[in-house]
């Protein structure tokens, strides 16, 4: 491997990026003109006779070429994306002073590894792309990459064809999996309601009939929870976006407001006891949309939330074991690393929101694999699974703790220390309920007041989403402007 | 004579697209070079350098390909719209003419 590090020294990752975006420009172009003749095809579809099918198999031909070159195009642009950082690290490095000669030869062996990789990348970047939707064993990362070289005719026809398998794969922009997700509830709703009608046609005697009823039942609940709830977000701005949609089991949800895969700020809303995929998807989403809200109230920074009922969230019965928290934690972590697998730009700064059990649940995922947030927030929680904020692998600064005077949950430290506790390390912040909240309310629902609209608790659980964390009020202190 | 099934105006629209998108994919093959030359030029004495010089011709080459193959399809659709008008037209003016006939 050469050793020369002097190439690298004039390297300009910033300019090479303005090359980058100038293709990806220019594979958008391409899309769009492939958009424009299939539409043509289509209006030509009436026309009969032997010159029309002549005509119209060349024009279908012509797009679906210009959608492979929109492909190739994007591929060459992401082969080169890719190694950014590294032709920026490399260019650092060689310009850095006072090397000693072992650091200059990791220099010089970056730049040439960096570039070599690119270099190849764009060499096979006119290889026919892979029209198969990639293996469970491919990594998010890996299967944004192959979506991105994939031409907009051959996704067109995964989409029509296999929207359940793109719906459930990580790595896919937000707003494929919105789609291919949206299809697929269609789809089931109708599967689910005939089988439903079938089912009550006949009397259940055997065991098996029992069973089929129950999952029936079970899986339409979570269906149609999401289709009203989706519903009732029709129309608003920023849309809702379909994240996760599965009904096996107790059901995995995650809807996303705002644009998730651009947003300088993504907060992940877990929710706790109870709320599961059947019961827990309008109220969760009802919370995302007022912190949403109360976000862009405190900064003029993009924000999405994600409300997150992607775990089985325990009943009473469940409630006292950790069992749950921590399944949900490996799930949360996973979906966390599809999430940043699929932007384009800059990585988010992302806060964790866990209420009551889903504190724990965030805790698990804390301490589950590699950092994946920025930001935490522990609202009503009995416990994180730590005993230190150290555990979760971010500083006090960086943990935020909330409980309300009356709350019962909090304190209760089933799950390690309370992480209010001053021992604890994280930072206290004031959670008081709306003004407009009766007193008989607030002693009674003082563990599910902290997202009321208009609440010291939501303006800073959103001054921590939109990186403000260092403006929260602490409790005692005088409440902050309400803006 | 056979129905054609189609109105002439939506050959002549579909002809108009398809020479809009032919203008498309030419001002692509033009910035194709530069934008790749932005990326050589950023990265002097590299492999992608001259990866992207590499890149640059073959991605040129085929979308102005892609390009004259629209150009093809815009004209002969663009005639076929022409032609179908005039047998239109031509057959509109026939049957006045022996509808005046009969009368």
């Amino acid at each position: 491997m050469t050793t020369d590090a002097r190439p690298a020294e004039q390297w300009d990752a910033w300019s090479c990026g303005n090359g980058v975006s100038r293709l990806f420009g220019l594979a958008d172009d391409l899309d769009r003109a492939y958009q424009r003749l299939a539409v043509t095809t289509a209006a030509l579809a009436d026309w009969r006779g032997s010159a029309a099918e002549r005509a119209r198999d060349r024009i279908r031909v012509a797009a679906a070429r210009v959608s492979g070159l929109a492909g190739l195009v994007r591929r060459a642009a992401d082969a080169i994306r890719t190694g950014l950082p590294g032709i920026a690290e490399a260019a650092r490095l060689a310009t850095a002073p006072a090397q000693t000669f072992a650091e200059a030869q990791d220099a010089a062996a970056l730049a040439a590894s960096v570039d070599a990789r690119i270099a190849t990348g764009l060499a096979t970047a006119g290889a026919p792309p892979a029209p198969a939707i990639p293996p469970r064993s491919a990594t998010p990362a890996e299967v944004a990459r192959w979506w991105i070289a994939l031409p907009p005719h051959l996704r067109r026809q995964l989409m029509d064809r296999q929207a359940a398998a793109l719906g459930r794969l990580a790595g896919l922009p937000a707003d494929v999996r919105d789609e291919a997700n949206r299809r697929q509830l269609t789809r089931l709703l109708a599967r689910l309601r005939a089988e439903r009608d079938r089912l009550a046609g006949s009397l259940p005697t055997i065991p098996l009939q029992l069973a089929r009823t129950a999952i029936v039942r079970s899986m339409l609940t979570i269906a149609e929870s999401v289709e009203r709830t989706l519903a009732a977000l029709t129309g608003r701005r920023p849309p809702a976006r379909l994240l996760t949609l599965d009904l096996a089991g107790t059901g995995r949800v995650a809807i996303g407001l705002g644009d998730v895969d651009q947003a300088q700020n993504v907060a992940v809303l877990v929710p706790g006891m109870g709320d599961d995929a059947g019961h827990g998807v309008p109220g969760t989403v009802g919370r995302a949309v007022d912190l949403l809200a109360e976000a862009s109230r405190q900064s003029a920074q993009s924000t999405a939330v994600v409300a997150w009922v992607g775990y089985a969230a325990p009943g009473w019965r469940q409630v006292p074991f950790p069992t749950r928290a921590r399944s949900g934690g490996r799930m949360l972590t996973s979906d966390l690393a599809t999430l940043a697998a699929a932007r384009t730009g800059e990585p988010a700064h992302v806060t964790l929101i866990g209420h009551s059990y889903g504190s724990t649940v965030v805790g698990a995922a804390m301490q589950a694999g590699p950092r994946r947030a920025d930001d935490l927030v522990l609202l009503g929680s009995p416990g994180v699974l730590a005993d230190r904020v150290g555990q979760l692998g971010l500083s006090g600064r960086h943990t935020y703790v909330g409980e309300a005077a009356l709350d019962p949950i909090a304190d209760t430290g089933v799950f390690g220390a309370d992480p209010g506790d001053g021992g604890f390390g994280a930072t206290r912040i004031r959670v008081d309920a709306a003004p407009g909240r009766p007193w008989p309310d607030r002693l009674l629902a003082a563990h599910s007041q902290y997202f009321d609209p208009g609440s010291e608790s939501l303006r800073n659980i959103a001054l921590v989403v939109v990186g403000r964390g260092s403006d929260v009020t602490a409790p005692g202190a005088a409440p902050g402007a309400t803006s | 004579m056979p129905e054609l099934y189609v109105e002439p105006q939506t050959l002549a629209d579909a002809g108009r697209t398809l020479a809009t998108e032919r203008s498309v994919l030419s001002d692509v093959a033009d910035a194709l070079a530069p934008a790749l030359g932005v990326v050589a030029a950023a990265l002097p004495g590299s492999r992608t350098a001259v990866a992207a010089g590499h890149t640059a011709t073959t991605l040129t080459a085929a979308v102005r390909a892609a390009a004259a193959e629209l150009d093809q399809l815009a004209r002969t659709v663009t005639a076929a719209a022409r032609d179908y008008r005039v047998v239109e037209q031509t057959t509109a003016a026939g049957i006045e003419r022996d509808g005046r006939a009969a009368t």
